[in-house]
């Protein structure tokens, strides 16, 4: 059972390393609490002595009762704000600090869970883990309140301390219980959970192939399926809640019993006042509310453990050197020895062996799956080979620092990507500054994009909306196009970047890729047959290997050559 | 001024809608509605109960009493809290299979058609927020509100002047609801907005690491991300401080209580007016109605900030459904638009568009992105209604036909809809009602040159394809998709880009199949492959919405310039010319 998943108290305190924690909040709130305990105690004196006084209340003894319950309301009040802005304080730390982590951390890191999945790590996960701090300290506060009304309670009368200090090993029980039961319920529940949502995302995101293929009747059926699978899983956890509830209510409740039963023998025996019971009662009530407490965060205590494991399993990543290494050379011949590479199973490319010759336009050429892209996330540098090396000037990729090694090598993906921003800050990109007018200027004459800026209400501080929604698929490869000729690489990689244009822009973007070319090196990943024809030299992968390297208007032949081979079989 | 009262009318108004359709639980409701009250009822004697003892009767009788109220007030607040959790989720579950029912009869113009994550977070958050805080607020106001008026009767029956603290208490909290809760309200909104805002950042730049790495802008983003978190940071310290200020203003109130009560007890007490019983049992009262009354405060400002997921799924529920009946389709003939505009918003995207379809031929339609090509396929799918015009299949307007009926007369392949995950015979089988054997299965599959990757995977047609069909590449998910479309036997079928993601040898293979597969069906193709064009018996060349020209392959290319560009006649015969 513990080898399953504990997570060890190292491995948690990794989370903090490196944080600067408010430690100054976190006391001010232990401290407002313990001020909150003790004057509850002179509170619940004053209440048993007004209300035993049968009316003749002093006007001494009503200011020292308002005085002590102004001291628990801002002891009450400080500790809540202390601890909750340390809360925040500490998510905030953690957040940046997992940020920079996850920014520094190289590619291959994201394939597991495909990237996204470390958005919920920076909102919900981090707040997890500064939750669990906080309990922690909060916990100590209890722990030294219920201390402090057991000495107190023991002292006005030991024998209804002993009955009700029963109840804590009884709360410490359920507590442990209820803890685990949380923790195996979180485990199923958030499997189930997330088949759900995967569902309703696959649907809602492609209504359109649902209503087109007439299954609102059969997919309402399923629907009606997942949701009775979530609501099992919601009302068991609706349950829970209300179970905790129940203990809540419950332990004050049976506290009180206890008390007034056991006072009652010491009031008709003479022994103690009513007023006496009554501050006894006041006191152990305060003492049961925290063992409630107890339960509740244990129970959440135990719920959070998994979300933090993963944020400890980030932060303990190695990250991406992008520094060390020589400076990657000006002009230096790039070649693909040997390599092999895949994801995870089966090799993608398999002992490829290509050369990419200088200044000139190459188009790779490829089916599907053939390597094409595999091949740029490797000329990238995203990747490392399995086997074999990318080489400058005959020195493997290696010995070059990543981060001169991509200022040499561009990249532009399929899509263009352009980021919630303005254009200008979208073509900045990777720049110290933003561009002037007249450094993008330079860039729009030599795409001819003139006409498509003039459309634009702002210029080039048109407004971006995430994921560059409000520009047209082929205007975001525009855009894309012109951040990399404005980052200057001297190696171009190109995916597809004209797949979305229409032929007018195409051919536009072709003609000004010939003229980048007499100065710097393209290669093109190309599926339309012009492209490929107005190239200076091709590549034909196929099963992970260049199995054809020259003329382009060759590229027709070989391809058909091949399609006939196939076929003939 | 006026504006802003009638919005609130409208939220108070959906307030009702999700009641009256929300198919909500009300036999646990009900349920949970008599045990709130009853524990209400019970809490008031337990308080009684409490005051003897506290005033010093501890004879046999008042403590048994009072250990029985004891155990019967826990019993009955765990059972309405029970109760209560089980209606609720039943409830949130109704109100999802309504919802999910709704969202896919949707007409696609729907405005919330076209918004994805907002139809998700209406069925699995608006769902669960909106549901709880209502029925919370529809039991527990009342419940409190009962409890208060008998804790008022029994204190006036001990004297009236105890009614004066009472009601004292109740101006506390509708304030306390009215300006608390608005600020409370404001300030989750700004800091969903935040949260809103850090998980937009983190998700465009999570995607595009690629981009950020080839651009060694690693620490840009650094400092972007800082400050987007700081944003959030700053949000909730204010959240955190204005609850600070309510838990200050609560316990402040639950003091003042106590002051009050000894202060209206002793001055009585001393005059005689009042036995030392009574004004215990007042003292324990007089803190559980402010307890009440807070709590019934909580409840509305809840419900109150709950309104606005309220307000979007009252207004789905409204939302018109697509129309569905009509005459069923009896016969199959030309397919013709006549007149037909259509614009998305303000922006027109057709104008005055008017073609034959003919039945039985291939018609190409081909222009620039962004003309309209796509948008005219989803109006003959009727995912959209023509604001003007109309589109008639054998003489009959479109419109007037059963849309089940309708839909299952065409195969449409859309540009980039997938699949769902499940198996690969799953996928194919998708919207497919006559059953289908393996062989034929396969059979298609053949056609499109899929056979051989479907045979490599472990377990064949049972294999398993991931969520959105990721474990396939973009062209044999493409070639799935066709395939699919193969095995339904509609006389019209539909193609939108078909090819647009296969490779050359891929791209021939598909569109020899397309061909000799659909023969004699009527094929409408959006396309750009120049072997799709030249093979059409008609194209119809449009452009900004309208139809420059149509003909075949050779007269266009004699009149008509824009086809000419199109068309790149050097890639052409490069094709062709062997």
């Amino acid at each position: 059972m513990k080898k399953k998943k504990t997570l060890s108290i190292q491995k948690y305190l990794s989370i903090f390393k490196g944080l600067r924690l408010p430690w100054l909040f976190l006391t001010l709130s232990v401290a407002g609490a313990i001020l909150s305990y003790l004057f509850t105690l002179n509170l619940a004196d004053l209440t048993a002595d007004v209300v035993s006084a049968t009316g003749d209340v002093k006007k001494t003894k009503l200011a020292g009762y308002v005085i002590a319950a102004l001291m628990v309301v801002i002891g009450t009040t400080a500790s809540y704000w202390f601890r909750e802005i340390a809360a925040q304080k500490i998510n905030l730390s953690l957040r940046i600090k997992l940020w920079k982590k996850l920014v520094h951390l190289p590619r291959n890191q994201y394939d597991k869970d495909g990237g996204e999945g470390f958005v919920s790590r920076i909102t919900t996960d981090c707040t997890f883990s500064s939750t669990f701090f906080t309990m922690m300290v909060e916990f100590a506060s209890l722990a030294v309140g219920v201390v402090i009304y057991y000495v107190e309670l023991f002292s006005t009368n030991a024998t209804i301390s002993a009955a009700s200090i029963l109840l804590l090993p009884v709360t410490v029980l359920i507590a442990w219980g209820y803890g685990r039961l949380c923790y195996l319920l979180n485990l199923n529940n958030q499997e189930r959970l997330s088949e759900t949502t995967e569902y309703l995302i696959e649907r809602v995101y492609n209504m359109p192939l649902l209503r087109a293929a007439n299954m609102q009747e059969k997919e309402s059926q399923a629907g009606v399926q997942r949701f009775a699978t979530l609501y099992k899983v919601e009302i068991q956890k609706g349950l829970l809640a209300s179970l905790n509830t129940f203990i809540n209510g419950a332990v004050p409740v049976i506290s009180m019993a206890i008390v007034f039963v056991v006072g009652a023998g010491f009031v008709n025996a003479g022994a103690m006042t009513a007023g006496g019971v009554y501050a006894f009662y006041l006191v152990a009530n305060s003492a049961a509310v925290l063992f409630a407490n107890i339960v509740e965060y244990a129970g959440s205590i135990r719920g959070s453990i998994g979300a933090m494991e993963r944020v400890a399993e980030t932060l303990e990543q190695a990250e991406e050197d992008v520094k060390s290494g020589e400076i990657t050379p000006k002009n230096g011949k790039v070649t693909v020895e040997h390599v092999t590479f895949g994801y995870t199973g089966a090799s993608i490319l398999n002992d490829a062996e290509i050369t990419i010759p200088e200044n000139k336009l190459t188009v790779i050429v490829g089916s599907n799956g053939a390597g094409k892209s595999t091949l740029f996330r490797l000329l990238e540098r995203f990747y490392v080979p399995k086997e074999g090396a990318i080489c400058v000037n005959g020195k493997a990729a290696g010995e070059y620092s990543v981060e001169s090694w991509r200022h040499r090598i561009g990249y532009m993906p399929q899509d263009g990507v352009l980021m919630a921003g303005t254009i200008r800050t979208n073509l900045s990109m990777g720049a110290d500054h933003l561009y002037s007018d007249e450094e993008i200027n330079v860039v729009v004459k030599q795409l001819a994009l003139e006409p498509f800026f003039a459309s634009l209400p702002d210029g080039f501080d048109s407004a971006v909306e995430a994921g560059g929604k409000n520009y047209s698929g082929g205007q975001r490869q525009l855009l894309g196009m012109m951040r990399v000729l404005l980052y200057d690489p001297e190696i171009l990689l190109l995916d597809e970047v004209t797949s979305n244009l229409d032929a007018h822009s195409a051919r536009q973007i072709k003609g000004a890729l010939k003229e980048i070319c007499q100065s710097r090196t393209v290669v093109m990943i190309a599926h339309d047959l012009q492209t490929i024809l107005e190239a200076d030299h091709a590549l034909i992968l196929r099963d992970g290997k260049a199995v054809y390297a020259g003329d382009p208007r060759q590229v027709l032949t070989e391809i058909n050559d091949y399609r006939r081979e196939v076929m003939g079989q | 001024m006026n504006e802003q009262s009638t919005a609130k009318e409208g939220k108070w108004k959906s307030f009702f809608c999700l009641l009256a359709h929300g198919k909500i639980a009300w036999g646990f409701v009900a349920i949970g509605y008599i045990i709130s009250l009853a524990s209400g009822a019970i809490a008031l004697q337990f308080s009684n109960k409490m005051g003897d003892l506290v005033a010093g009767d501890f004879s046999m009788g008042t403590l048994y009493g009072f250990i029985w109220m004891t155990a019967l007030y826990a019993l009955f607040n765990g059972l309405s809290n029970i109760v209560m959790t089980i209606a609720q989720t039943k409830s949130v579950k109704n109100l999802r299979t309504v919802l999910w029912n709704k969202l896919m009869r949707l007409p696609s113009s729907h405005p919330m058609s076209s918004k994805s994550s907002e139809m998700l977070s209406t069925i699995t958050v608006d769902a669960t927020t909106s549901m709880t805080y209502v029925l919370m607020c529809l039991v527990g106001i009342p419940t409190a509100i009962y409890f208060v008026v008998l804790a008022a009767i029994q204190a006036a029956s001990m004297s009236t002047r105890f009614l004066i603290p009472i009601f004292c208490l109740v101006p506390v909290y509708v304030v306390y609801g009215i300006i608390i809760g608005k600020l409370n309200q404001k300030t989750n909104v700004k800091v969903q907005t935040s949260i809103g805002m850090l998980t937009g950042f983190l998700s465009e730049r999570l995607r595009n690491l690629d981009l950020i790495k080839a651009y060694n802008s690693q620490l840009t983003e650094e400092e972007a991300g800082t400050e987007a978190a700081r944003k959030l940071y700053k949000q909730n310290c204010f959240l955190t401080t204005i609850n600070t200020g309510i838990i200050l203003y609560t316990l402040l109130f639950d003091s003042v209580c106590v002051i009050m009560a000894v202060l209206f007890g002793s001055s009585m007490i001393k005059a005689g007016t009042l036995r030392p019983q009574e004004w215990a049992n007042f003292f324990i009262l007089l803190p559980m109605v402010n307890n009440m009354l807070r709590s019934a405060s909580g409840m509305w400002v809840n419900a109150k900030g709950a309104l606005g997921f309220t307000a979007r799924i009252s207004a789905l529920l409204e939302a018109p459904e697509e129309k569905t009946d009509g005459k069923a389709v009896d016969k199959i003939g030309n397919i013709a638009l006549c007149n037909v505009s259509f614009s998305y918003g303000e922006k027109r995207v057709l104008d005055r568009i008017s073609f034959t379809i003919p039945m039985g031929k291939r018609t190409a339609i081909v222009g620039y992105s962004g003309s309209g090509k796509s948008t005219l396929l989803n109006l003959i799918e009727r995912f959209y209604t023509p604001d003007e015009g109309v589109i008639t299949l054998a003489g009959e307007n479109i419109a007037e036909l059963e849309l089940c009926d309708y839909r299952n007369k065409i195969a449409y392949v859309q540009q980039d809809t997938g699949m769902f995950s499940g198996t690969v015979r799953e996928a194919l089988l998708y919207g497919i009602t006559d059953e289908k054997s393996d062989d034929e299965l396969l059979d298609v599959l053949k056609k499109v040159s899929l056979y051989e990757d479907v045979q490599r995977l472990p377990a064949g047609l049972n294999s398993k394809v991931a969520l959105w069909g990721a474990s396939l590449s973009g062209g044999q998910r493409q070639k799935l998709v066709i395939a699919r479309e193969m095995l339904k036997p509609s006389p019209i079928i539909l193609l939108d880009e078909p090819t647009s993601a296969l490779d050359l040898t891929a791209q021939s293979t598909v569109f020899d199949a397309i061909l000799h597969y659909f023969d004699g069906r009527t094929i409408v193709t959006v396309t750009h492959d120049l072997r799709l064009i030249a093979e059409a018996d008609q194209i119809v060349v449009i452009d900004n919405g309208m139809v420059v020209a149509h003909g075949i392959h050779t007269e266009l290319l004699d009149r008509c310039e824009l086809y000419k560009k199109l068309v790149e006649e050097k890639a052409f015969e490069e094709v062709y010319g062997e």
